[in-house]
């Protein structure tokens, strides 16, 4: 029974652990390309982003990620600014900032470095606590 | 095949299920207890047919949220693709559960470790697996898998 728990407790630690490193590796790559990306063209300088990307057929996408969203919108006002991107239509962007599933979120600084990803939903307070880290870093 | 009326499912409700399988299903492996896979088998079994007497139903309707330690979160989804999500873990288990019988563990606890990591993708990250196998089989027009995904507008 104690060789299984080891042998549980070792693959939940590498588990963790890759996941942690994918993270950061993910972020790390993207930091380099990020501001220079031209779908930031658009954006206002020296705001903070969130690069949200969806497709049409993502579920949570609609019923979780866009209410996160706009709720942010509401509470941050001109402090946040929000790019939404069709993962389906815009195929080589999603390649390009390294999407594999919807929603995907992009925590940039006003320098549009990216600085957090969230795979998956992340809900509004999760977003405004790595939005203020932004602050805390700078 | 077009969408049906849009209900509200509580997801603090399919958290409690995902973490129950995980902790239960651990456990299992920990012990090399054929009767918890089976149990677990029989629990996401009771889940996809959305019975009232569901073990994860009922450790949550009558001990969670009372106790004020999950609180309910209310969206508008469709639950079939959940229920099909548990069924498809309901099935692993079942398979794992008879290769135990069979004295076939390693498959087993492959098959054990798929619904762990699965339930651990839908948990920590809300990629339900299930729930994208089901819209993928409803845009086939596969009968019985009626409900599209949800629109933006």
């Amino acid at each position: 029974m104690i060789e299984r728990l080891q042998i549980a407790i070792g693959l939940a630690i590498i588990g963790f652990l890759a996941y942690q490193l994918l993270r950061r590796y993910h972020i790390h790559k993207t930091a380099a390309a990020s501001s220079h990306d031209p779908i930031l063209s658009d954006l206002k300088p020296g705001v903070p982003a969130i690069i949200y990307f969806t497709t049409p057929g993502c579920v949570p996408c609609v019923t979780q990620q866009q209410p996160a969203l706009m709720r942010l919108q509401t509470e941050l006002g001109e402090d946040i600014q929000v790019l939404q991107i069709d993962a389906s239509e815009n195929s080589e962007v999603a390649d390009r900032w390294g999407v594999f599933s919807a929603p995907t979120t992009f925590i940039l600084d006003p320098k549009w470095q990216v600085r957090d990803v969230n795979y998956g939903v992340a809900d509004a307070p999760k977003l405004i606590r790595q939005l203020n880290a932004l602050r805390v870093n700078h | 095949m077009a969408a049906l009326t849009l209900r509200k499912v509580d997801h603090s409700g399919l958290k409690v299920g995902q973490a129950s399988t995980i902790i239960l299903l651990i456990v299992a492996f920990v012990l090399n207890s054929t009767l918890l896979v089976a149990f677990v088998a029989l629990a996401q079994l009771l889940g996809a047919l959305n019975v009232p007497f569901a073990p994860y139903r009922l450790f949550y309707q009558n001990v969670l949220k009372p106790s004020g330690l999950v609180k309910p979160n209310v969206i508008d989804d469709n639950p079939e693709p959940h229920r099909f999500a548990f069924l498809v873990g309901s099935i692993f288990n079942g398979v794992a559960t008879l290769a135990l019988l069979a004295n076939v563990p390693t498959v087993a606890w492959v098959l054990v470790g798929i619904v762990i990591a699965l339930a651990n993708l839908n948990f920590w990250l809300n990629i339900c697996v299930g729930c994208l196998m089901y819209y993928q089989l409803n845009r086939l027009g596969v009968p019985g898998f009626t409900q599209a995904p949800i629109s933006s507008t």
